[in-house]
């Protein structure tokens, strides 16, 4: 099921035909959860992913020439992600009961039998520190740490240089620290 | 070295020159707060790493072929090329036409004469007629140097025309005006036993700015075979088809084709078409609607064709349709015409559709249960077709030669890479997933089916029960009857 397009599949250096049907299969889960990471639901992850891949599927016929199909969809998904987090722009209102339900790591002993506990509410504020970031920082940690993008792959879904996306990273971490430090000095308050 | 927290965060990166990591790490050995830092970081990155991953709910995949199959994006499908594949032509015409083209196919004897089964207009965007083609379906491969003879057109118009295998493309050479109409007289196709049509095909094309192609006369129905197991023509047919050279487009050639001189169909003063109807023929006529016309005003689609009884007058007498102008007309010969006492034998519970084949209903027996919505893929191949049913996890192959099914478990999974094929014929698709597997696995298959002709497609569809057999129908546009005794029967189902 050809897509009539020549296009390179990412790591792959050959020209080949490539369906829209094996694109789908093999980048769903993917998009799929970068877009859930960046967004932070399900059903926005469900439509963005649905939204992604339909406008990937329009503008395929107008691809000219070689194209990465990888680095490609992401930009598809983190610009509609971006234009839907600025659009809302994202202002949420965190219950304080929420935050006290977090344990904090130092009240937890070693081999205490609530590590697993404390992983899963651990998960729940890394979940919530990125919901708190600029979506630009978001994307670039989501895309990096989660994805395990390069700085080059990122500037190439980001639309900017890789030297940017250095930079980038760099805030983000910053802004994700000083977060996390809030979001647990309000925990353990 | 200073304390530069940038340094931490491009190190993790891998963005520091072999150097510049020297010197770090040299700096982090005697300064605890960098050193610090960079665990926080590490910590960072490992809590991110962490987090769980979804599988996208199963429903996305189907959301995404239905949004794409109702044309929701067709409007930017610009460019592409497979014949039948074309959002104007959506899988449920693609498939109607294989369906029907194949059960006539079967059915045809050789030494008859090409039949034209279907018609299409196919639109790239409703909003413009720029790359408006023809397609032609007739009931088995088509000799190309007959086309540009066959083909006439009033007033004239340069077409390019292209074959493969029984579809002839009609691609114009020249701008088509919206609002213009054309007739099309399809006379003297031959196959390639060398048979010739018969009877001419007045087809009337109205351009825009939903593009129509209506078909004014009826060919005539295919000589009637008493069973499905027609035995050695059928058999000769299908060796036939299989002999022919691989691949599919078969000629390209520009052609100015001449006026038609054939008998257009009046406009009726309300605008519907008026269709000039062979009597010997008892077509069923059916509407497809071209998933680009999703956009098109809602009152613009409420139009359907509307079949009425053709007169049994000796010569041609006019049957009128009613065609909107954002549909696109096929027809299709019914495998079999119904009868008023068969309709009469068929059970309350039967759905409609086999009220139009009571053959199939009387083969079938009485329904045994309500019909079951199951997620269904389907895929079409040179000799047949393979259904995966989601609920069971069975592939069905269904192969027209010898019009018999087989069931095999479905044993890909998800992630299963298969190796890779070489050259398949033009115009051909990969079988890809369950259906590549069993593909690869059983020669057999391979064998019989060939090669697929058309993407593979997922939708829910329903499967009901019956005392000898199932009904599986796809919101493709095509019922499978399977019976118990192995054989099966593909019907068109427009209406799903």
């Amino acid at each position: 099921m050809a897509v009539g397009q020549c296009m390179v599949v990412e790591g792959v250096q050959t020209r080949e035909e490539v369906a829209f049907d094996d694109i789908f299969e093999a980048y769903q889960d993917r998009i799929y959860n970068c877009i859930y990471r960046l967004m932070g639901n399900s059903e926005d992850a469900y439509d963005l992913t649905q939204e992604t891949f339909l406008r990937a599927y329009a503008a395929l016929p107008k691809v000219k020439g070689e194209l990465k199909v990888g680095p490609w969809l992401y930009r598809i998904a983190t610009n509609l992600c971006m234009d839907q987090l600025r659009r809302r722009k994202l202002i949420r209102w965190e219950p304080l009961e929420s935050l006290l339900s977090v344990f904090h790591p130092r009240q937890i002993a070693k081999d205490s039998p609530e590590r697993e506990t404390l992983r899963q509410e651990s998960r729940e504020m890394v979940h919530r520190v990125l919901e708190k970031l600029p979506p630009k920082y978001r994307a670039c940690l989501v895309l990096r740490e989660y994805q395990g993008m390069s700085c080059e792959e990122i500037a190439e879904v980001l639309g900017t240089t890789r030297s940017a996306v250095k930079s980038l990273l760099f805030r983000a971490r910053e802004e994700f620290r000083a977060v996390h430090e809030r979001l647990e000095g309000a925990g353990s308050a | 070295m200073k304390c530069d927290p940038r340094k931490l965060s491009y190190y993790l990166d891998g963005e520091l020159s072999p150097d510049e990591i020297r010197q770090l790490q040299q700096h982090l050995e005697t300064c605890a707060r960098c050193a610090d830092d960079l665990a926080r970081y590490r910590r960072m990155e490992h809590s991110i790493r962490r987090l769980e991953r979804h599988r996208p709910p199963a429903e996305l995949r189907h959301e995404v072929y239905r949004e794409i199959e109702r044309g929701r994006v067709g409007r930017w499908r610009r460019g592409w090329s497979r014949p039948l594949l074309s959002p104007a032509v959506p899988l449920t015409a693609a498939f109607i036409l294989a369906a029907g083209a194949a059960a006539v196919w079967r059915l045809q004897p050789t030494g008859t004469a090409p039949v034209m089964t279907a018609a299409f207009a196919v639109q790239e965007s409703p909003e413009s007629l720029e790359g408006l083609r023809l397609e032609l379906v007739f009931d088995r491969p088509v000799a190309p140097d007959s086309v540009a003879e066959a083909v006439r057109v009033d007033p004239p118009l340069s077409f390019t025309h292209r074959v493969q295998e029984n579809k002839v493309e009609l691609i114009p050479q020249t701008a088509v005006t919206a609002g213009s109409s054309y007739t099309i007289v399809v006379d003297n196709v031959r196959d390639r036993q060398g048979n010739v049509q018969s009877e001419p095909v007045v087809l009337s094309l109205n351009a825009g700015p939903i593009a129509s192609l209506v078909q004014e006369s009826s060919p005539p129905r295919p000589p009637s075979v008493p069973t499905a197991d027609a035995g050695e023509p059928k058999l000769a047919q299908a060796e036939g088809a299989r002999s022919a050279p691989e691949g599919a487009v078969s000629d390209v050639a520009p052609t100015q084709l001449p006026a038609s001189t054939g008998p257009a169909g009046p406009p009726a003063p309300d605008g519907a078409m008026v269709a000039v109807a062979s009597p010997r023929t008892s077509q069923a006529t059916a509407t497809v609607t071209a998933a680009a016309v999703a956009a098109a005003p809602a009152a613009e689609a409420r139009s359907t064709v509307v079949p009425t009884p053709s007169a049994p007058a000796p010569t041609a007498r006019p049957t009128t349709v009613r065609v909107s102008p954002e549909s696109v007309a096929m027809t299709i010969p019914p495998l079999r015409s119904p009868t008023p006492a068969a309709s009469r034998d068929a059970s309350p519970d039967a759905p409609e559709l086999l009220l139009e084949n009571p053959d199939v209903q009387r083969q079938l027996g009485s329904v045994t249960s309500a019909p079951r919505q199951v997620p269904l893929s389907e895929q079409a191949y040179q000799g047949g077709a393979m259904l995966y049913r989601g609920d069971n996890n069975q592939i069905l192959v269904l192969v027209r030669s010898t019009a018999r099914w087989q069931a095999f478990p479905n044993t890909w999974r998800p992630g299963e890479v298969l190796a890779p094929l070489g050259n398949r014929p033009p115009g051909t698709f990969e079988p890809l997933r369950g259906f590549g597997k069993l593909w690869r696995d059983q020669p057999a298959v391979k064998n019989q089916l060939g090669w697929p002709v058309y993407e593979e497609r997922s939708a829910l569809g329903t499967v009901q029960s019956f005392q000898k057999g199932a009904l599986i129908r796809s919101t493709f546009g095509v019922a499978y009857a399977l019976f118990d005794d192995t054989t099966w029967r593909a019907l068109p189902d427009a209406r799903r």
